[in-house]
């Protein structure tokens, strides 16, 4: 089995990376003297993969099945992997995203028992007519509280003004008329082509003894196949679908969001990607910056405004967002500063700021065994080494910043989703 | 596994009505300093209170502009200086915080900590005056803000719902005052007013200041000490929550905004509050119920009978109220009413398994314990213990659920009684809001 060890002189951490001979990636990274202990199995599947192929077949799968499968992989025969924590006192929980479906405990005790169940109902599908049927009346009432959710509704919407044919614009909970369409047989297919320990990931965090999880991982996983599956996307063009998309709903401000679209990266190069535009957009908006001060004290913007790169799998966007009364004038101030600041140029002193700024909040991250075990997980989909960002970060330079002001922003890769209030 | 907090934390008053409580722990990267004024919750000083703090974050002696103040913040490693007021029983409690990379991990072993006390010490003790009174321009433009924060308590229909509930419950109890203030209420603030409120807050509000994390207390325990110094403290303003433990008669409010999934929130009079001594019974008694995945309403109402995504309990423990609060489709709506109540009576009789009463103690167990590793869960901790007199550790209050019993679960249960049933709904013609 391969193992070696990552550390990080800079930030007093280090990580313990075995490839088990199953074919799964293990990180562990032991956080002394902690009281919760955090562990996350991960698959890469998510929303986005309702398309592959495998075993020479080229699949389509409703929306949502991703999603749907998560919440049935606790049920066995038996009962369910929650019955199962109970004894253990560990607090579980499971998410699916773009791209990865994760399983998760975090406890302060009993930590090899509550892994032991971790392992063993992830590796365990057991998928009926019934079991299905039951879900969908449940996943029903998820999908009509997203629904209801501004916030979720004002960024899916954006999603979908920008991607064409990219399936990042779908729900990930899919629609109730989608999920009617999910059986057993197809949750199986989907489960034996994904849940592939080849394709999975196992991450750790806490005051933990690495010796004992391998014992645990020698004893409950199951050597995997080797097939191999192949996520299918249709091309996406650069150009967007329309820039700007409406909706009201019962809100008593206006929230928007814009974006921009941007070519996916995976490795060093997303890593990067995503450091310099995070200082550039705390140089460009962030709230010491001359134009957060203009919108916020003109009542354009509140404390609820943000900046983000969103980016992941095959997909990448710069995403601003907030409250405003003036949605459009918000991103019309805004494109006005980038050209400002590509025709002045930027300060040395601002660049610094933004800097520091970035590098300490990603420095911070480091204190939770949540925060550590999810960004394992994703640093290892994305093919980025676990200290990666936080060492690029301390290396960005202004010329950087530059280049990267220059290519990013384009009038014909942006588009504007606004949530209105109903009366409006 | 060690109990840090417990062994590293120290307390002592620094002023007249103020405590400085300190837990020196090197497990984390960051400091947190935060300041806290506890304030009883009343109409007329509620809107002021909550403006406090935006407006003092817009600058201080030093840093008199709210862009220069945010530089100098980004120039210390992106340290976060914040505030807003939170409701705690009848009490308001007014905050003000930074928290900071620690000082070993900046790129040039600056000295990061004593630069952010500083300039929190100076955002609460000296702010931006004009002849006594805020500035216009600044207390104008937080008003809006504030005004906004209020109107979009809609947004979110889950946690307005939750608040709407207790405003109704509560109309004749000071526990039913938003936290926030009432718009009215942040449209007449003055910029004298508004002066005179911070006042009261430094000369006779009782306050709890917090250090937590790796660095050495003293010097920031010197400053602040020094600052509460040169403030005229006297008559203390005491605070108190009322219980109320009967219910007279139960409430239905059906209210309709358009929306997909309908919430059903419903208010019971726990009948037990701190400083009882069987709160951590009804903590229990709760968690029993519906505080788990394991629990009664989670087992039941969503997944035996897939009535509900959500559908959980929770104890605000210094008013002594519970509140089950799910999301529903409309047209469940008695049945998931019906099933709550049921699953509340088999709490009541005692028709829960040894199982389920040690599922439950260990999953709050396990809730105190992460506490220890989260800079702002120990400050919420910790100050939630001094409200209640007390120094507890997350340990110490794990440790006294496992010792309680059935007995004391169905005691504590028994004393439950509904109040107000709330009913979120969707209006009449369905607004099926697809984006155009």
């Amino acid at each position: 089995m391969q193992n070696n060890v990552i550390e990080s002189k800079r930030l007093n951490e280090k990580v313990f990376h075995f490839r088990h001979n199953t074919g799964l990636d293990i990180y562990i990274e032991p956080k002394k003297g902690y009281s919760s202990n955090y562990a996350i199995f991960g698959t890469k599947y998510g929303s986005i993969d309702n398309r592959f192929i495998w075993k020479g077949e080229d699949i389509t799968v409703p929306e949502g099945i991703a999603h749907f499968l998560e919440h049935k992989l606790f049920e066995s025969e038996d009962g369910d992997a929650f019955q199962r924590y109970a004894r253990t006192g560990a607090s579980a929980n499971a998410y699916t995203s773009f791209d990865k479906t994760c399983y998760l405990f975090s406890c302060t005790d009993k930590f090899q028992e509550s892994l032991e169940i971790l392992l063993d109902f992830v590796q365990s599908p057991y998928f009926t007519q019934q079991t299905v049927e039951k879900e969908q009346g449940i996943i029903g009432q998820e999908i009509r509280m997203y629904l209801d959710d501004p916030g979720w509704r004002v960024f899916f919407n954006l999603l979908g003004a920008l991607y064409q044919n990219h399936p990042v614009k779908i729900d990930i909970a899919g629609t109730e008329k989608s999920i009617s369409m999910i059986t057993a047989d197809l949750l199986y297919k989907c489960y034996y082509a994904f849940y592939n320990l080849n394709n999975m990931v196992l991450c750790v965090s806490g005051d933990v003894d690495p010796d004992a999880i391998m014992k645990t991982a020698d004893k409950l996983l199951k050597p995997a196949e080797s097939s191999i599956v192949q996520s299918k996307f249709e091309d996406e063009p650069d150009s967007i679908v329309k820039n700007r998309v409406e909706q009201k709903l019962s809100v008593s401000v206006p929230l928007f969001h814009f974006g921009f679209k941007d070519k996916p990266a995976l490795g060093r190069e997303m890593a990067f990607k995503e450091a310099v535009t995070s200082i550039l957009l705390e140089i460009i908006g962030g709230d010491a910056s001359p134009l957060y001060r203009r919108l916020y004290d003109s009542g354009l913007i509140n404390a609820s405004f943000g900046m983000q790169y969103f980016n992941g799998r095959s997909f990448a966007a710069t995403v601003v967002g907030g409250e405003s009364r003036e949605p459009e004038k918000v991103m019309t101030e805004f494109l006005n500063e980038i050209e400002t600041l590509k025709n002045k140029g930027i300060e040395k002193a601002d660049f610094e700021r933004a800097k520091r700024t970035v590098f300490g909040r990603l420095v911070a991250h480091y204190d939770s065994v949540d925060e550590i075990a999810n960004g394992l997980s994703s640093c290892h989909f994305y093919g980025v080494g676990p200290f990666e960002m936080v060492d690029v970060a301390a290396s960005v330079t202004i010329e950087d910043v530059y280049a990267r002001l220059n290519e990013h922003f384009d009038g014909n890769n942006c588009a504007l989703s606004v949530v209105l209030p109903l009366d409006l | 596994m060690i109990d840090i907090s417990r062994k590293a934390i120290a307390n002592e008053p620094i002023a007249n009505g103020v405590n400085f409580t300190s837990i020196q722990d090197k497990r984390f990267k960051q400091n947190l300093i935060s300041v806290n004024f506890i304030a009883p919750l009343k109409k007329e000083t509620a809107a002021a209170n909550a403006l406090l703090p935006l407006v003092l974050k817009r600058g201080c002696e030093g840093y008199p502009d709210m862009t220069e103040l945010n530089r100098k913040l980004k120039e210390l490693y992106g340290a976060r200086l914040d505030g807003g007021v939170t409701k705690r029983g009848e009490i308001q409690i007014i905050s003000l915080f930074v928290e900071m990379l620690d000082n070993d991990y900046t790129l040039q072993n600056e000295n990061v900590l004593s630069e952010c006390a500083e300039l929190l010490r100076s955002v609460v003790f000296n702010p931006v005056l004009q002849s006594g009174a805020f500035l216009q321009e600044n207390v104008d433009i937080e008003k809006r803000n504030l005004t906004d924060m209020i109107n979009a308590q809609i947004n979110d229909k889950r946690t307005y719902a939750s608040r709407r509930v207790k405003e109704e419950m509560c109309k004749n109890e000071a526990y039913g005052i938003n936290e926030l203030g009432t718009i009215e209420d942040v449209s007449n603030i003055t910029p004298q007013s508004l002066a005179e409120a911070w006042n009261t807050l430094l000369q006779s509000t009782a306050a709890e200041v917090f250090l937590i994390g790796p660095a050495d207390p003293a010097d920031c325990i010197k400053l602040f000490t020094d600052a509460f110094s040169k403030v005229q403290r006297n008559n203390i303003l005491s605070y108190e929550t009322k219980v109320i433990r009967n219910v007279e008669n139960v409430n239905t409010i059906v209210e309709r905004v358009p929306v997909n999934q309908a919430k059903l929130v419903m208010g019971f009079r726990a009948g037990v509050a701190t400083p009882d001594s069987d709160v951590a019974a009804m903590q229990l008694a709760t968690t029993v119920f519906g505080g788990s995945p394991n629990a009664k309403l989670f087992v039941n109402v969503r997944e035996k009978m897939s009535l509900c995504y959500y559908c959980y309990s929770r104890y605000e423990r210094q008013k002594g109220l519970m509140f089950v609060e799910s999301g529903i489709e409309e047209n469940n709506y008695e049945k998931a009413k019906d099933e709550i109540l049921r699953q509340l009576e088999e709490v009541k009789s005692g028709n829960f398994s040894d199982d389920e009463l040690k599922f439950a103690a260990l999953s709050l167990e396990n809730s105190y314990k992460e506490i220890a590793d989260s800079l702002g869960d120990l400050n919420g901790w910790y100050l939630g213990q001094l409200l209640s007199g007390s120094l507890r550790s997350p340990s110490e209050a794990a440790e006294e659920v496992i010792l309680l019993g059935r007995k004391a679960v169905i005691g504590a249960a028994n004393k439950i009684k509904l109040d107000t049933v709330y009913l979120l709904a969707g209006t009449a013609k369905e607004e099926n809001a697809d984006a155009e």
